[in-house]
């Protein structure tokens, strides 16, 4: 089965809705204006070989960990976001997983901050791209798929 | 005395989520990272009425945790649920033949787990 970029906002809708009330909009203004970004990464494997890229607003990242602590957002740590992003990114994965038969395992995620890096994963295509936002901060994911595998 | 609950995640968002609906619920909640500091805890603590295992977690997965656990008859009255993003049901049907109780799938709705614990005979309804 091949993912498209309507399966992937569905399966953030569905994470965001269910696991912390938050209702995420198709409309989303540019990730690269967003003073601050973190991203999640999980690695697929399996009969599907390739990996999810998650990259969030801070801000967006700090609503989601304020529903997710029950604290408010101003009281929480930079690990508080980072464990509230990974743990996301490992909701999403799980659940791309499930719509690729096959697939084995989802690896424990890796938090990036900022925009200033590159990741090249080698040999591999994108297969789908959605954005989405939650009160006006920027969400992007990134699915990539390993030609060989 | 307050039924006691083993929360395993190597989120601590996720620790703080399931935390807080099973003492909200009346439990006595204790939390463990991994699969490793939870036996050191049930070492230490004894049995608890209930788990809530994640799968994925680093040094012992909660599929490895379900199989020790089961191993010890000192522990046959808990009940174990695993919480995870797996669903395959091959999966599944491995936890559940190691011994796990029941699962759920994350993302997950306080709702959701209520029926779950209500399957287990320890929702609301049971207390």
């Amino acid at each position: 089965m091949k993912i498209s970029a309507k399966d992937l906002l569905e399966v953030l809708r569905i994470i965001w809705s269910a696991q912390l009330n938050m209702e995420l909009e198709s409309e989303s203004p540019d990730i690269l204006e967003d003073p601050g970004t973190m991203t999640g990464i999980v690695q697929i494997t399996g009969g599907f070989s390739g990996a999810l890229h998650l990259t969030c607003s801070r801000e967006l990242i700090r609503a989601s960990a304020s529903r997710m602590f029950g604290l408010p957002g101003e009281d929480l740590s930079e690990d508080d976001l980072r464990d509230a992003l990974g743990e996301l990114t490992n909701m999403a994965g799980g659940n791309i997983k499930t719509l690729l038969p096959g697939s084995d395992d989802v690896s424990l995620p890796t938090v990036v901050e900022g925009m200033d890096y590159g990741v090249t994963r080698l040999d591999s295509l994108l297969v789908a791209q959605t954005k989405a936002s939650y009160g006006g901060f920027p969400m992007i994911a990134y699915l990539f798929a390993d030609r060989k595998g | 005395m307050a039924k006691r609950a083993l929360v395993i995640d190597d989120s601590r968002a996720m620790r703080t989520i399931l935390g807080g609906i099973l003492t909200d619920l009346g439990f006595a909640v204790t939390d463990a990272e991994d699969g490793e500091r939870a036996l050191e805890t049930l070492r230490r603590c004894g049995p608890f009425e209930l788990a809530l295992v994640d799968w994925n977690m680093p040094l012992m997965s909660g599929f490895d945790f379900v199989c020790v656990v089961r191993r010890d008859s000192e522990f046959d009255g808990m009940r174990l649920m695993m919480v995870t993003t797996e669903t395959e049901i091959e999966r599944m049907a491995d936890a559940l033949e190691a011994g796990a109780d029941e699962y759920i799938m994350k993302p997950f709705s306080k709702e959701m787990l209520l029926e779950k614990l209500k399957l287990l005979g320890i929702g609301p309804k049971n207390h």
